[in-house]
């Protein structure tokens, strides 16, 4: 049985997927619901599993739902780079800027956030939760950067200095 | 302005974001439901262990009978059942399996502890499957089929999960010749009953009365 900080976890794993907290919370409800039967004794692997499903079922819907285009989750990348994943580690940002990012980021991007800043995984182990070469993870931190700083010269453009 | 590395600052972002009390409280006890039941020399083993534990809660219950009753209590069963039912409902979440007929829904829905069958009560209703996805009620882990019927309009829903009366208490039995509780909640007509051992739950929106012009 999962305990209240890994719930937590769990709806902010949730939350990165879905950006909004009632999807967040059906999200990790519907897997919960499906999984604890099948679920290992042992909490780290139960939370893999959990988040697994939940992962799985969120792609589902949103492939499903056709108000969102299904590109991110299909055109992983044919682009071979060789990027250092600390890329990501020298972007300073304005507090102000941060929900502007999250909203416009794709909900694999906010995911490969969240497991990079939240919890704390290297490349390769984003690669190993997500099910991903780790070169396509690679590839998505780099366009994830360019976004990023995009979306900052846009900002600066439209609404004066972040800093 | 504040500036920081982004890595502080997502995280942050995401630290912000909690579940409440509420929704805790919902999904341990469905994960407490939910847990596999220990049976045999351990369950037994449990018991005996477990006496002054159930001495307490004897007391705890005695104590709680004396008192009066919260607002939470007050509410029947099946009025909790229809709410959530109603809820449901009013979501219609998509469905994980879509199928017209139950051979599709029996192989999709494996990890209930139930095997889905078609109501009696519904044989002559004509009602058109359209597929099922995983729910709860009362964190009973049960299915949720979603179905049509050729004379109304919009979607029916149709719950099934084990009847456990340890949750669910005494309800009608269509077997014992009782006819099932209706109950409106939301504008939502729900209709609850036991067949085959399972509970039955027929959610639909309430139908529009004509308005008479008043004289």
């Amino acid at each position: 049985m999962l305990d209240r900080p890994e719930l937590q976890g769990l709806f902010r794993y949730g939350f990165s997927l879905t950006h909004d907290e009632d999807a967040a919370y059906d999200l990790l409800q519907d897997a919960l619901e499906i999984s604890l039967r099948k679920a290992p004794e042992n909490t780290a692997a139960a939370m893999c599993y959990v988040q697994r499903i939940m992962r799985n079922r969120f792609i589902d819907q949103y492939r499903r739902d056709r108000r969102h285009p299904t590109a991110s989750f299909d055109d992983e990348d044919r682009e071979p780079l060789i990027i250092d994943p600390r890329v990501l580690e020298d972007i300073v940002i304005a507090e102000h800027e941060v929900e502007a990012i999250m909203a416009m980021l794709e909900p694999l991007e906010r995911e490969l956030l969240f497991l990079w800043a939240v919890d704390g995984c290297t490349a390769q182990e984003i690669a190993d939760r997500t099910d991903s070469p780790r070169g396509t993870v690679l590839s998505r931190i780099h366009r994830l950067r360019q976004k990023i700083l995009r979306q900052q010269a846009h900002g600066t453009a439209v609404g004066g200095s972040t800093g | 302005m504040t500036n920081r590395s982004l890595k502080p600052a997502v995280r942050q972002h995401f630290e912000q974001r909690v579940l409440s009390a509420d929704q805790l409280e919902r999904l341990e006890a469905l994960m407490a439901v939910d847990a596999p039941r220990p049976s045999g020399r351990r369950q037994l083993a449990k018991s005996l262990i477990g006496w002054p534990a159930a001495a307490a809660i004897a007391a705890l219950l005695a104590v709680m009978v004396l008192l009066p009753l919260g607002p939470v209590d007050d509410v029947p069963m099946t009025q909790r059942i229809a709410a959530e039912v109603a809820r449901n409902h009013i979501k219609l979440k998509p469905l994980d399996v879509e199928t017209d007929n139950m051979d599709g829904i029996r192989r999709y829905f494996t990890d209930l502890e139930f095997v889905p069958v078609k109501s009696q009560l519904l044989a002559s209703s004509n009602l058109e499957l359209l597929g099922g996805r995983y729910c709860s009620i009362q964190s009973v882990p049960a299915a949720q089929l979603h179905v049509s019927a050729p004379d109304k309009q919009g979607r029916q829903t149709l719950y099934q999960t084990e009847y456990r009366k340890d949750v669910y208490g005494p309800l009608p039995v269509l077997e014992n010749g009782d006819v099932p509780v209706e109950v409106n909640v939301k504008g939502i007509v729900v209709r609850i009953w036991v067949e085959k051992g399972l509970l039955f739950a027929l959610s639909e929106e309430a139908e529009l009365e004509p308005i008479e012009p008043s004289e």
